[in-house]
Parts: structure tokens; sequence; C-alpha cells
């Protein structure tokens, strides 16, 4: 119903080399993370992790991820977000 | 750097409106529509039909999205979208799944309320239509959370860490403004903002905040605790005269 475009994606990761990735989900869809990360995992041979807390849109993005290695966030669900300013 | 892609999750049918819901439609005589829509739906099909009655179509660009057209939770002011579409003469319509984007459009009202929304379902293929009166318990309370503000003393200001809902500037900006008159302010950071977390710190007589806009809105009906907008703690004497 909704397309998770995860032959593209895996294209794109491991054009890119990436090597542990976390995958972030809306609660809509976090249902779909087992068969995204078995997906990812056998077509990519990265590690995936999956976010445990929200995932409330493109403002909301867990950059700390970093702190433990991972080269790639992929947030579903959501596009680019225009940050403001000011408030 | 840790690299972003986003997968915006297309509807993958195409999405066409019912008979009922043009006929509707044709009813309200209705001459230009602003369409909006969730990053998930292709509207072009839909867009067809309307013209096809003579409903003329206009798109608009909200500020913080990425395509004209597109709506998110937090495009809920007035001043969210690039013109203002409230005062035209086109009404509204949303196509999508849920609710919390449309109420945007209704909260961008809080103040002047001009345009009822249609929305249209793609999945359950049905036409409804939201009106002030699906806003008004949250409109009641933010007047209340209002009124305690303009009388606290201690003021909390929230500022989440999360990367698009920070403005740790507008809170020192904002704290000095209102130090002027006289309140003490603290400023409280977090990531994610849990209500509950408010009850803890009982000193506090109001919290403004300054992480997602909808928190200060549709939240405050989940909490006691008087919680507003950063926004609307600015243009306080508007909201509470309309």
């Amino acid at each position: 119903m909704y397309n998770l475009n995860l032959e593209s994606l895996s294209k794109r990761i491991i054009k890119g080399k990436f090597k542990k990735i976390l995958i972030q989900l809306p609660d809509g869809l976090k249902q779909k993370a087992e068969n995204i990360t078995k997906f990812l995992e056998k077509k990519t041979k990265a590690k995936i992790l999956i976010w445990l807390g929200n995932c409330f849109g493109g403002c909301d993005i867990p950059f700390q991820v970093k702190n433990i290695g991972v080269d790639l966030i992929v947030q579903f669900g959501h596009n680019k977000y225009i940050k403001e300013k000011e408030w | 750097m840790v690299k972003i892609i986003f997968v915006p999750c297309e509807f993958d049918e195409e999405i066409f409106l019912d008979e009922n819901s043009i006929k509707s439609l044709k009813e309200k005589k209705i001459n230009s529509l602003f369409i909006f829509s969730s990053v998930q739906f292709n509207t072009k099909n839909i867009e067809k039909q309307l013209e096809n009655i003579g409903i003329k179509i206009k798109k608009t660009k909200a500020k913080r999205t990425l395509k004209k057209g597109q709506i998110l939770g937090c495009d809920c002011y007035s001043d969210s979208f690039s013109e203002d579409i409230f005062n035209s003469s086109s009404d509204i319509l949303y196509i999508g799944d849920g609710l919390f984007h449309p109420f945007s459009l209704l909260l961008a009202q809080k103040e002047n309320f001009r345009k009822n929304i249609f929305v249209f379902n793609p999945l359950k293929k049905s036409l409804t239509i939201l009106t002030i009166k699906d806003i008004q318990n949250i409109i009641s309370k933010l007047k209340r959370n209002l009124r305690i503000f303009l009388n606290a003393k201690k003021i909390g200001i929230i500022s989440s860490t999360k990367y698009g809902q920070n403005y740790l500037e507008s809170c020192f900006s904002l704290k000095k403004e209102i130090e002027k008159k006289g309140k003490e302010v603290f400023v409280f950071v977090c990531d994610f903002v849990d209500l509950k977390e408010l009850e803890n710190f009982s000193f506090i007589d109001c919290w403004i905040n300054t992480a997602c806009p909808r928190i200060g809105l549709d939240d405050i009906l989940s909490t006691e605790k008087p919680l507003i907008n950063l926004k609307d703690a600015l243009n306080i004497y508007k909201i509470l005269d309309s």
C-alpha cells in the first residue's frame, strides 16, 4: 500500500558503502521494521539498527547515533524538512 | 557526518474522488480550491477531476515543506503559508488518510476563523468537513492557559534538542522580554517533551513551549499544567480578544 522503496534504497546503501544504518519509522510504519531490517541486511550486508524512540517528522532526526558509529539514518514516511530561522 | 535518506513511502495506487464526493463538492458551488495533502499522496488525478467540474485548482507552499501543496503538522499558524490562503476567496481541500495534518489548517485560523476544511480520505473514499467546532476544546484551553500566563510569576521555557525543533536563541530572546515584565524565567532542555515531567517542577506557574508547535495546541488537552506556545505568548491579546 505504501511504497517503502527497498530495492532502490538498498542500491543507494551499497553505492554509498554504508556499514551501520539506523532506520527510523513513524508509529504507523513501525510494524514494518521487521521486514525492512531483514531485507536490508540480506541485500546490503550492513548492520541495521531500529530507532525505538519517536519519529515525528523530518524535524526529528536522532543525530546522536553518530556517537555509536552509525553512518546513515533512513527516515521513512517523511521528506526533507525546511527549518525556519526563528520559531 | 552521518548521512540522511528520507523515504516518503508514497501510496502506490492511483487515487480518485468517488462520485458522492464529486456530487457534494458540486453542490457547494465552489469556484476554486487550495489543495493540500501529506507527502504520501499524488493528487494529480483528483485535480483533473475537479477541473472537469469547473473548479480551479490552486497550490501554495507551506513554509517548512519541500513542495507546493504538501502540509505538515507544524504548519499551524496563519503565517505558515507563502500566501494568505484564509483571506482568499478559495476554499481548502485536504487529501489524506489522517486528521493530524488537516487540523493544522483549522488551528492556523484560531484567532480569526474563516474557512471550514474539506477533507477527502482516499482510502475510505469519504468527504468530510472540519469546522471550528473541531478545535473549540483546544481554543478554550489555550485561552485559559494564556490567562494563567498573564498572572504567572515563574515561567518555564521548554527547548527541545531535536534538530528541527531547537530554537534556543528564540528562548533567550523570549526570556529577556518576559523578565522585563517582572517575571522569573527558567529555561528547560529535553529531547522528547514528556508532559508528565512538568509535574516535577511545581515551582513553575506556566510553561512556554518552543519545540513542536502542536505541543502547545493539541497536547494541552492532555495536561492540567498551563502550557502555551512561544508564538501565542507573543500574540496573547489577539487570541484572548478573538
